[in-house]
């Protein structure tokens, strides 16, 4: 332990959307909170991280380090650390399977692919430009038209039987496309699966431009519609997991990423947790879900 | 220009007052912020104020080109790297070079042209010209285009509409004997259309004066680029981009003296050990589509965000001054041939096919400047740089050096995603060389 800093570290990930914020302990995670980003994140951000530590009965002395990423990382005045979410996604993602060779964050603004090298450090990484296609503000533009709830959304997809086929190659596009097909009287659930299955093959294009045929890894909010890992497991093509919280993966490595001595950062996780006492195991972090096509 | 204007048929009234004055005084503005920046920077040699100078906008370097117009002088604008500078200062005349970095003139150009995915440097330097944006592209008496890219070639054609052009021949296919005669002949074109301009004579000892001035600037530059290659770089990337593009609008003999000062500056900040830039910057090499003053946007993000540009290979940047023109005879044709050697062969723009000698160049200056990563930047519709990405990028993984490719337009609407990027890229250099350490190697 370094020095008279608390035992925790906190992660927080600034959205587009939503900002989630992860309490590590050592590297045992041990509280979770996501709230929607405001107009002022940096308020926000330290008024959730008050309300985190209030419902798990710590006080800020407790956290050692705070650790800012996402696009609003450089808002919060409090932070220790500011990190970009390619960096942090990366680290979270290698934590939690050191075998994985790209990481894919389909975030509310931006989608990153990042390919892994040695020891977690990514060796390359590619990002969506100005266009927002397969990010979550598309999938909320695209619930919007189609009036269902966007957590709804991946449910509703999985009932489809015959996928509509959606091309376009823009959001503006895409809407007035699934407004044509909803005309046509097309139902909502086919329309749904053709988008999934437009976003997948994009994402898919950009994974393929780094060229790697390692295990992938789908973290980010738009990895929680289900609709969407689906249709990625079919066209990925290679090994693919999904993380049970893919949302927390940023804040996750950002935690990780406080700067506590080396030799700790640098230990396995397994050989971390040996002598570990009375830390609160929780595991909601550990459960990978499997796909494989 | 017999048949008229072909572009824009009615110019008079076309563009409004208000529009006028509106892209004057955005660019006005524009420049005003960017030099603001730039004179912010940490350690920044004194002698850096005099190339801010030339380039401010309506500066002292624009009144002197006025009165030199005003008294009969001819200007020659330039639109590539390409163009023989010792040629048109032989002539008596002044070079200036016209590829435009500012914003705002965009988009007069976009309402002729349409938003077609046009390469911006080209759609400013239209637009300058055609709204009066710039005091320093008024005076401009002819134009010197090499036809290198599609871009630059349909630009220099559109200009016709405004100024006379000396449309010259670039051979895009650089192989063999018939590619460097063909450029002697488009030489001794523009040579014969300087004498019509300036009606005198271009003799074989004005070019010999000349070709030494500026084989003495690509001296400073080289002695300046040996500075940068420093552990401790004292001089920001930035800086030496503005100092090598003063160049193209400066008196090449008062560019000298002014250099000499500037080098021996940083020589003492060297000894004393004063660099630009924060400690421990990773060492960047800026590649890709040009960048002119004051479209500074990529490297500024680059240098705010933890990295230094110790090098670069743009043609507004390391390639305007790389190399020398080697004089091999007296006689007029050898003159000729000496200087097409010098601006036909090293060239590496995109444009030419093989362009092998870009990655050589780049590799090289990996290895001696010690880089870390590369950052590769296209303008949105160059269409040569993006194609030549993948396969530079191909080959600097073979080397473990990273890269990153970003895509910008001339305006400020992309500097925060660029930002991301360019500090996870940052990050991600800093990572690699810690572990580098920590295996026992060494830092480059």
């Amino acid at each position: 332990m370094s020095g008279d800093r608390g035992p925790y570290d906190l992660g927080i990930d600034v959205g587009a959307i939503s900002i989630k914020l992860l309490l590590l302990r050592d590297t045992t995670p041990a509280a979770n909170k996501v709230v929607n980003t405001s107009m002022e994140p940096g308020k926000l951000s330290e008024l959730s991280m008050k309300e985190l530590l209030k419902e798990e009965g710590l006080e800020r002395k407790d956290i050692g380090y705070v650790v800012a990423t996402g696009q609003g990382r450089r808002s919060l005045e409090f932070a220790d650390l500011a990190r970009t979410d390619i960096t942090t996604f990366a680290r979270g993602a290698h934590f939690l399977d050191p075998d994985v060779d790209v990481v894919v964050d389909i975030g509310g603004h931006g989608i990153r692919v990042m390919r892994m090298g040695e020891m977690g450090i990514i060796s390359d990484f590619r990002t969506n430009d100005k266009c927002s296609i397969g990010t979550g503000c598309f999938m909320d533009t695209m619930a919007h038209a189609l009036e269902v709830d966007i957590d709804d959304v991946g449910e509703r997809s999985l009932h489809s039987k015959l996928a509509e086929h959606v091309n376009a190659s823009c959001t503006i596009f895409a809407e007035s496309e699934v407004v044509s097909l909803i005309a046509k009287g097309k139902r909502t659930d086919d329309i749904l699966a053709g988008l999934h299955q437009m976003v997948a093959r994009r994402i898919v294009a950009l994974v393929n431009s780094t060229q790697s045929k390692g295990k992938v890894m789908v973290c980010g909010g738009v990895a929680r519609n289900e609709g969407v890992v689906r249709e990625l497991g079919k066209t990925m093509n290679r090994e693919m997991v999904v993380p049970e919280m893919p949302h927390m993966v940023g804040a996750l490595g950002a935690a990780l990423m406080a700067p506590r001595p080396r030799e700790r950062k640098l230990l396995m996780k397994e050989e971390e947790r040996k002598g570990e006492i009375e830390v609160k195991r929780t595991t909601f972090l550990d459960r990978l879900l499997r796909w494989r096509s | 220009m017999e048949e008229g204007p072909r572009y824009l048929k009615d110019r008079e009234g076309y563009f409004s007052e208000e529009q006028r004055e509106r892209t004057k005084k955005r660019s006005k503005e524009m420049e005003a912020q960017t030099s603001s920046v730039l004179k912010k920077q940490r350690n920044r040699a004194k002698a850096m104020s005099y190339f801010d100078e030339v380039h401010k906008y309506g500066g002292a370097r624009y009144l002197e080109l006025k009165e030199f117009h005003e008294k009969g002088g001819k200007i020659v604008g330039t639109l590539c790297v390409m163009v023989p500078l010792e040629l048109i200062n032989a002539a008596g005349a002044e070079s200036v070079r016209m590829c435009s970095g500012y914003y705002e003139p965009v988009h007069p150009a976009n309402e002729l042209l349409g938003d077609a995915g046009l390469c911006p440097m080209v759609k400013s330097t239209l637009g300058s010209k055609m709204v009066s944006s710039n005091p320093l592209v008024d005076l401009i008496d002819l134009v010197a285009g090499p036809a290198t890219c599609d871009g630059k070639m349909k630009l220099a054609e559109i200009l016709e509409d405004w100024v006379p052009v000396v449309m010259m021949n670039i051979p895009r296919v650089k192989v063999g004997d018939t590619s460097s005669r063909l450029w002697v002949k488009e030489l001794i074109y523009l040579k014969n259309r300087l004498e019509d301009l300036t009606g005198r004579r271009i003799t074989k000892s004005a070019i010999r004066k000349e070709i030494r001035k500026w084989n003495e600037a690509n001296q400073y530059w080289m002695e300046l680029l040996e500075i940068r290659k420093s552990e401790k770089t004292p001089i920001s990337g930035r800086d030496a981009m503005l100092v090598v593009q003063a160049t193209q609008l400066d008196r090449i003999d008062r560019w000298n003296r002014k250099m000499k000062e500037l080098l021996e500056e940083l020589r003492v900040m060297q000894k004393k050990g004063v660099r630009a830039g924060e400690e421990g910057a990773s060492r960047i090499l800026l590649a890709g589509s040009p960048m002119m003053y004051p479209n500074f946007k990529i490297p500024t993000i680059i240098e705010e965000s933890g990295g230094t540009i110790v090098t670069d290979e743009l043609c507004t940047g390391f390639r305007l001054m790389a190399d020398p023109v080697i004089m091999d005879g007296m006689s007029k044709k050898e003159l000729y041939e000496a200087m097409a050697e010098r601006y036909f062969f090293p060239c590496t723009c995109p444009c030419f096919s093989p362009n092998d000698e870009r990655l050589r160049r780049m590799k090289e200056s990996i290895r001696v400047y010690g880089i870390e990563g590369v950052v590769f930047h296209t303008l949105r519709g160059c269409h040569l740089n993006n194609l030549e990405a993948t396969k530079i990028e191909l080959a600097l993984r073979e080397m473990k050096i990273p890269m990153v490719k970003i895509e910008s337009e001339y305006d400020e609407g992309d500097i925060e995603q660029v930002r991301t990027r360019v500090e996870a890229f940052v990050e991600m250099i800093k990572a690699r060389r810690e572990f580098r350490l920590m295996k026992g190697g060494t830092a480059p």
